[in-house]
């Protein structure tokens, strides 16, 4: 699978980053490419390009606050998730998005 | 990138509370103390629980990362506390904690370094082995060299 994903909490220098580390580390063990954008106190960074959203199968959203440049992601399915349950369980969500997509293909 | 934040490690704190609320106007008197900067000890604590009430900064592990834009404070600073009695921390666990990274940055402290170095090392304390190092350490000299390789790489 491909996967994008945005990291953002309201203060924007613990959480967003924990949990683009958990992501990474998760999608890598389940065999996945993945690509973490992250949303906090230094702006955006590593920013999904159109490229990126284009070639991605899915979205995760790993959000306490609202996201900027949202309009990128229109046509993209999507899975929105707590920021918790990403730093606590990220294995776990991989594996449901996967049985997910597998199911409706 | 050396930490360019003022970082203080507080090593077996005697606490005298282990409930949350009580620990954190504890631990934000004991911060308080160490800092040279002239902020309140109750301007950080709610600063924290600011945060704290959002999602649980307890992530497991017996570690924690409470953190918060504090109000009137000038530049970053990062302590890591350890705790003789472990605290109810409602975590993601629901173990208790003992080894606590307080970050605290300015309340409009936006785009800079030190937030750069912050973010580093929340991104490296999921890893494992970090974690390892960190609840192993013997003195304060240690657990800085510890935190400083935890913000040296990317």
């Amino acid at each position: 699978m491909n996967i994008i994903a945005i990291t953002a909490c309201p203060t924007g220098v613990a959480h967003t980053f924990m949990a683009k580390r958990a992501l990474e580390d998760a999608a890598k063990k389940r065999g996945h490419e993945i690509k973490v954008e992250t949303q906090g106190a230094t702006g955006i960074e590593n920013e999904l390009t159109p490229t990126d959203v284009k070639n991605a199968d899915i979205l995760i959203l790993a959000v306490e606050v609202g996201i900027a440049k949202s309009e990128r992601f229109k046509d993209i399915k999507k899975v929105e998730v707590k920021i918790g349950t990403v730093i606590k369980s990220a294995e776990s969500l991989i594996r449901k998005i996967e049985e997910k997509l597998e199911n409706k293909e | 990138m050396g930490i360019n934040v003022e970082t203080k490690v507080i090593l077996d704190l005697n606490n005298k509370y282990t409930d949350k609320k009580s620990f954190f106007a504890e631990l934000c008197e004991v911060i308080h103390n160490e800092m040279d900067e002239k902020v309140l000890a109750i301007t950080i604590k709610e600063a924290l629980e600011e945060r704290e009430k959002v999602v649980t900064t307890g992530f497991g592990n017996e570690l924690a990362i409470p953190h918060g834009k504090v109000e009137g404070l000038i530049s970053p600073y990062l302590f890591f506390v350890r705790v003789k009695n472990p605290i109810e921390w409602q975590a993601m666990d629901d173990e208790k904690v003992k080894f606590i990274f307080v970050i605290l940055v300015p309340s409009d402290d936006k785009d800079n370094n030190h937030l750069k170095v912050l973010s580093i090392l929340s991104y490296n304390l999921m890893d494992s082995e970090y974690q390892k190092m960190i609840k192993t350490v013997k003195d304060e000299e240690e657990a800085k060299n510890i935190i400083e390789k935890m913000v040296a790489v990317e």
